[in-house]
C-alpha cells in the first residue's frame, strides 16, 4: 500500500542537505584519499609526518583540483536533468536532450579542427581554447534552440523537445562531416575532446565553474516552488499563478547552460542527468524546495565517486569517467526503481 | 512549351551538363611523376607506411590514387584521393583500374577489401604497426612487385641504421621517458608501441611500461610520481603548436627531473608517430632526445612544424 508522504517542511529539508552535504564531504574525502600518486589524504591533513614535498604537491594540484572539478561538474548535469524532468514532464529527459551538448560538441571539434584545441593555444582563467569554444557552442545552440522553439512568444515544450532532438541529429551528422575532413592526428584528438572526462586542470577552472554552476543552481531553487506547480500542468501552475511562460524559457537558458558549462569542460558524461534525479526522486519524493539543492549534493557525490573508480581501477591507466557512471549507476537505479516504488517516481 | 518556362529549363539543363561533365572524371593515364605509367600493375595505396616504401622501391610511377591519410612522399599529392583505409571509395577504386589495393592490415577494413576481391582487385594488407611488420611488408612488396633484391638492399641498409643505435646505445644509463600522445586527458605511447620499441632501441626506458596496452590513457598524478627524465610530448598540433626544448606546460611540476634538466622537447606527432620505414631515423631522433651526449644534440629538423597535407615532402634527413 503507498503511504501519502509527509508535506515537507524547512527542518525536513535541512535534515535532507545536511545529510547530502555529509554525503558529499565523505565522498570528496574518499576522492582525496586515492588516486595515481601516493600522496593520500593523510598528507593532507598532517604534512608534517609526511616527507615527501612532490606528493603533497601532486595531491593538492592535481588531484584536489580534479575532486572538486568532478563535483560540480555532477552538480551541474544533476539539476539540469532534474528541471529538464519538470521542464519536460518527461522521465527519460536528460541534460543532453535540448541538444546544447549538441553545440558543445560541434563547439569543441571545431577548436581541435582550428588547432586551438591543444596546449598551445593559450589559456585564459584556465580555460583553453577547446573550453570556450565548447561553451561558445552551446550557447550559439541555446539560441538558436530557443529562437526556434517560440512561435508568437510562446515556447512549446513539445516543439522544444522535437527541435532539440534534431538538433543532436543535426550536431551528430555534423561531427560525423568534420570527423571526415579530420586528419589522422586530429581525429585522436576529437574522440578524446567528445568522450566524458573529467580532465586535470588547475583551479582556475574551478574557479570559473564554481561562479556559474553555483549562481545558477541558486536560482533555480529559487524557483523550486514553480516548479512543483508544473507538475500539475501548464494550465495548473498558471491557475497557481505561476508565470509559466517565464519559467518555461528560465529553466530552458540555465538547464542549458549548467550543461554547456559542464559539457565544455568534461565533455559528453552520460547516465547521471538521468539517473540520478530519478533516484533522489524515488528516495526523498518529488519536492523540488528538497530536490534540487539534493540532487546538486547526490549529483556531485556521484560523479566525486565515480572519478575515483575511473581514475583507480586500472592504475596506471584510466577509464572515460561515463563507463563507470553508466555501468555503477544502471544497475544501482534498477535496485531502486524495483526496491523503492513509492508513488512518487515521476510527477 | 511556354517560351518562359522553357527559358527556365536551358540554365537546368547546363547545370546537368556540367555536373556530368564534372563527375565523369576519367583515371588518369599519367602516374605521380606526371609521365605515362610504364607497363605493369596500376597500385592505388591507403597505407602511409606503404606509400613511403614504394618510393623506395622505385615503384611511385605505378601508383594511380592515394588514401586520405597518405601525404610522402610530395609528388603523391596531385593524384586521386581514394578515401581512408577503412572505407576505400570502391568505386574509385575502380574507375582508377586499380589491380593492387595496397593497405593497412585493420579488422576495420575487413568489408570493403573483401568487396574489392570479389571485384577483381587484388588487395594487399600489410601491418606496419611495429618493425618486425615494416620489415615483413618491405619484402612482401618487393616480392609482390619485382622488386625483391631492392626491398633487401633498403632492408639491409635499415637493419644496420637500427643495429648501430642499439649498439651505441648498449652500456648507457637509461632515462625514464614520457611519451605523450594527448595531454586532456593524459594519453601515452605504452607497451607494444612502436614508440615504446624506439624508447628502448635509443636507450631509454618507457615511464608507462607498465601500462594495459601499446596506447593507453594514464593517470597524471601516477606519471608525475615517476619522475620522468625525459618527456617528448606530440600532442600539441595546430598553427602555434609548441615545438622545441622548453618546459611549456609541463614547467609547472618544476620537480621533474625533466623540466629541471631542460629535457621537455614538443614535436610534431609525424616526425615520431607514424610507423613505417622511417623508424630508424625516427630512433635516431629519439637518441638525440633521450641520449644527447650519444647521439648528439637535437637538430633544427626535429622540431620542424608539421607542413600541411599535400606539400608534405620525405626530407633528405628522413630518408633510408
Amino acid at each position: 500500500m503507498r503511504t501519502a508522504r509527509k508535506p515537507l517542511t524547512a527542518a525536513g529539508l535541512l535534515w535532507g542537505v545536511a545529510i547530502l552535504s555529509a554525503v558529499l564531504a565523505g565522498s570528496i574525502l574518499a576522492g582525496l584519499s586515492a588516486g595515481g600518486g601516493e600522496g593520500g589524504l593523510k598528507s593532507l591533513l598532517f604534512p608534517g609526518e609526511i616527507d615527501d614535498h612532490n606528493a603533497r604537491r601532486i595531491l593538492l594540484e592535481v588531484r584536489l583540483p580534479r575532486v572538486l572539478l568532478a563535483a560540480l561538474i555532477g552538480g551541474a548535469l544533476t539539476v539540469a536533468g532534474a528541471v529538464f524532468q519538470a521542464l519536460l514532464r518527461n522521465p527519460l529527459a536528460d541534460p543532453f536532450v535540448l541538444g546544447v551538448s549538441g553545440g558543445a560538441s560541434i563547439g569543441s571539434v571545431l577548436a581541435v579542427l582550428a588547432g586551438l584545441g591543444g596546449t598551445g593555444a593559450g589559456m585564459a582563467f584556465g580555460l583553453d581554447g577547446r573550453m570556450v569554444f565548447a561553451f561558445m557552442g552551446a550557447l550559439g545552440a541555446l539560441i538558436l534552440i530557443e529562437k526556434i522553439a517560440t512561435v508568437d512568444g510562446s515556447m512549446s515544450v513539445y516543439t522544444l523537445l522535437l527541435t532539440g532532438a534534431i538538433f543532436n541529429a543535426f550536431s551528430g551528422a555534423m561531427i560525423y562531416f568534420l570527423q571526415s575532413i579530420a586528419s589522422l592526428v586530429q581525429l585522436h584528438d576529437i574522440v578524446f575532446s567528445l568522450m566524458g572526462h573529467v580532465p586535470s586542470t588547475g583551479y582556475g577552472t574551478v574557479g570559473v565553474l564554481a561562479i556559474g554552476i553555483v549562481g545558477t543552481v541558486l536560482f533555480l531553487f529559487f524557483h523550486a516552488r514553480d516548479y512543483n506547480a508544473m507538475t500539475l500542468g501548464e494550465e495548473g501552475a498558471t491557475q497557481l499563478g505561476v508565470d509559466v511562460e517565464k519559467i518555461k524559457r528560465r529553466t530552458f537558458v540555465l538547464g542549458s547552460l549548467l550543461t554547456g558549462l559542464a559539457v565544455s569542460v568534461a565533455g559528453l558524461v552520460g547516465f547521471i542527468g538521468l539517473v540520478v534525479p530519478h533516484m533522489l526522486r524515488l528516495i526523498l519524493g518529488p519536492d523540488h524546495r528538497m530536490l534540487i539543492p539534493c540532487s546538486f549534493l547526490g549529483g556531485a557525490s556521484f560523479l566525486v565517486l565515480a572519478d575515483l573508480l575511473a581514475r583507480t581501477i586500472i592504475l596506471p591507466g584510466e577509464l572515460p569517467v561515463g563507463v563507470i557512471t553508466a555501468l555503477v549507476g544502471g544497475p544501482f537505479f534498477l535496485y531502486l526503481l524495483r526496491t523503492r516504488r513509492t508513488g512518487h517516481e515521476f510527477r | 512549351m511556354q517560351p518562359d518556362r522553357r527559358r527556365r529549363i536551358v540554365p537546368v539543363l547546363i547545370l546537368f551538363a556540367g555536373l556530368a561533365l564534372a563527375c565523369s572524371n576519367r583515371p588518369p593515364e599519367h602516374g605521380s611523376d606526371g609521365t605515362s605509367l610504364p607497363e605493369g600493375k596500376r597500385l592505388a595505396v591507403v597505407s602511409p607506411s606503404a606509400a613511403e616504401m614504394l618510393a623506395e622501391l622505385g615503384m611511385l610511377q605505378q601508383i594511380v590514387g592515394i588514401g586520405d591519410f597518405v601525404s610522402r612522399p610530395r609528388e603523391l599529392n596531385r593524384l586521386p584521393r581514394i578515401g581512408p583505409y577503412n572505407a576505400p571509395n570502391i568505386e574509385k577504386v575502380l574507375e582508377l583500374r586499380t589491380d593492387i589495393l595496397i593497405t593497412v592490415l585493420s579488422d576495420a577494413a575487413q568489408a570493403s577489401n573483401t568487396r574489392l576481391r570479389k571485384l577483381g582487385v587484388e588487395v594487399l594488407e600489410l601491418d606496419t604497426s611495429h618493425w618486425e611488420g615494416t620489415r615483413k611488408a618491405l619484402m612482401t612488396l618487393g616480392l609482390r612487385l619485382d622488386r625483391a633484391a631492392r626491398a633487401e638492399q633498403v632492408l639491409d641498409v635499415l637493419d644496420e641504421a637500427m643495429s648501430d643505435i642499439r649498439r651505441r646505445a648498449e652500456g648507457f644509463d637509461r632515462p625514464k621517458v614520457l611519451f605523450v600522445v594527448g595531454r586532456d586527458p593524459l594519453y601515452v605511447a605504452g607497451p607494444g608501441s612502436h614508440i615504446d620499441a624506439m624508447i628502448r632501441t635509443a636507450g631509454g626506458v618507457n615511464a608507462a611500461a607498465d601500462s594495459g596496452s601499446s596506447y593507453q590513457l594514464v593517470s597524471l598524478e601516477a606519471m608525475l610520481q615517476r619522475l620522468p627524465d625525459v618527456i617528448i610530448d606530440t600532442s600539441d598540433n595546430g598553427p602555434d603548436a609548441l615545438r622545441g626544448q622548453r618546459p611549456g606546460p609541463w614547467g609547472t611540476w618544476e620537480f621533474l627531473p625533466a623540466v629541471r634538466r631542460n629535457r621537455v622537447f614538443w614535436i610534431d606527432p609525424d616526425l615520431l608517430v607514424i610507423p613505417g620505414i622511417r623508424q630508424p631515423a625516427m630512433t635516431a631522433r629519439m637518441g638525440r632526445l633521450i641520449h644527447p651526449e650519444i647521439f648528439g644534440e637535437p637538430v633544427e629538423a626535429d622540431f620542424e612544424p608539421s607542413p600541411e597535407q599535400g606539400t608534405t615532402e620525405t626530407t633528405i634527413e628522413d630518408s633510408p
